[in-house]
């Protein structure tokens, strides 16, 4: 047992709390967590104020008591009046880990708090666990299988946020159009969760319609931003929406927020299109478009931003790695394995958001 | 006047933009103002173009001159 700075009572409740099946004391170790405890724990909930309050009325909440078990459950509790239900947000919510070196075989009656405390934390976490599949199934039963084109070598992939409930908010589609023309759309919800799929839902379902009656890049996005500034809830959605038209090899495009596109030309070089076109749908009024050509080997990449943002890593370099990164894929004889493999290297296999990204590659004398 | 200060935040996600255009929006207090002075706030900030709507600083005295 050790002494953790400012956890007096938190200590001595959860060491009270503790005792094997002769109602000796187990060897609990108490300390401090520091953010670095719920990096990579989707499981750990803290519950806010207000929803401790609710559940145990009878409860004064005083810190934050956070136990793993040997099923990994997690219990605890806070008096912090923001909460924090999730992981990051949890820096500096005064809480203690218990780690349990003996087996656990009942809490203390006593030790009430405790007790009321761990059927909180198993049942936010079955909530928490409930709206992650919720939110996965509802992304999952949305993502196209990419539609084979002729001339175009396609690589799409769509995988939820592995960590932590964030699933839910991107999106991509590959649309054939009656001209022959092939619209390719990327793109992110704000917010997490059962919400932003659904608003997900709505806003592609959108982009499809107003995609398949062949209206310009720049007024797709513009009606799109329109519709979704009048959701009742306010929504934030980045997108970017690329028509290819074969007859003359090019790409028109248009950008609402979202990262810019990468084209790697035939010799290799990447380029990055379309960058700080507009604003966020929802927020902009006018998407002006562009037009380049996209001849025989050349590559379009569109992409979220899980593979290149995270709280541990800045932006402008996770840009930097994909771009750098892109050369030894083309080289590769397997676009898809070769992703399989990249997405890996540059989330270091825990990505902890949404990923999403569609490659097309034209295929040389391939037109349609 | 509102000045909310982002120079001790490292990751500036969407969600915090919306909350930035949300807060911008609002009818009270009718001068918001940013101070976003490093690549980590910038960058995210000048890729979703809000630059063109939020009255965006370099530094909190220049925020607070509205210089």
């Amino acid at each position: 047992m050790t002494a953790a700075d400012g956890l007096g009572p938190v200590a001595e409740a959860v060491r009270k709390a503790f005792v094997d099946a002769e109602g000796r004391p187990v060897a609990v170790r108490v300390r401090r967590l520091d953010a670095a405890d719920f990096r990579g724990r989707g499981r750990v909930v803290v519950p806010d104020a207000a929803t401790v309050a609710e559940l145990v009325p009878s409860q004064r909440v005083t810190g934050a008591v956070v136990v793993a078990d040997e099923d990994a459950t997690v219990l605890l509790h806070t008096d912090d009046p923001e909460g924090a239900r999730l992981a990051p947000t949890a820096a500096g919510v005064d809480a203690a880990t218990a780690e349990l070196t003996g087996t656990v075989s009942r809490l203390r009656a006593e030790a009430g708090v405790v007790d009321a405390l761990h059927s909180i934390g198993r049942r936010l976490t079955a909530q928490l666990e409930r709206e992650r599949t919720l939110a996965a199934e509802l992304s999952r039963s949305m993502v196209p299988a990419a539609p084979r084109i002729p001339g175009l070598d396609l690589v799409t992939r769509y995988l939820p946020a592995a960590t932590g409930s964030k699933v839910g908010g991107d999106w991509f589609d590959v649309l054939r159009l009656g001209s022959g023309a092939t619209a390719f759309v990327i793109g992110d919800v704000v917010g997490h969760g059962v919400t932003a799929a659904t608003v997900m839902g709505q806003v592609r379902t959108a982009i499809r319609s107003y995609a398949l009656l062949e209206l310009p890049p720049s007024k797709v996005l513009r009606n799109v931003s329109q519709l979704t500034s009048r959701f009742a809830e306010p929504s934030f959605v980045t997108c970017f929406y690329a028509v290819h038209e074969p007859a003359d090899h090019s790409l028109t495009y248009a950008n609402a927020g979202h990262l810019p596109a990468v084209l790697v030309h035939a010799d290799g070089t990447p380029e990055q299109i379309g960058e700080a076109l507009a604003q966020p749908l929802g927020v902009g009024a006018e998407f002006p478009q562009e037009k380049v050509a996209f001849p025989p080997e050349t590559d379009l990449l569109l992409y979220t931003d899980g593979p290149v943002e995270s709280r541990t890593r800045d932006l402008t370099l996770g840009i930097g790695g994909l771009l750098a990164a892109l050369g030894g894929l083309r080289a590769g004889p397997d676009a898809g394995t070769a992703w399989d493999r990249l997405i890996h290297d540059l989330t270091g296999g825990s990505h902890d958001d949404d990923i999403a990204l569609i490659h097309v590659r034209r295929r040389d004398g391939g037109a349609a | 006047m509102l000045v909310i200060d982002l120079s001790a935040v490292d990751f500036l996600a969407s969600a915090g933009m919306a909350v930035l255009v949300w807060a911008h929006r609002q009818a009270e207090p009718a001068d918001v103002r940013v101070v976003a002075s490093s690549r980590l706030t910038l960058r995210p900030l000048q890729l979703t173009r809000l630059t063109d709507e939020l009255a965006v600083f370099l530094s909190l005295p220049a925020a607070l001159e509205g210089a």
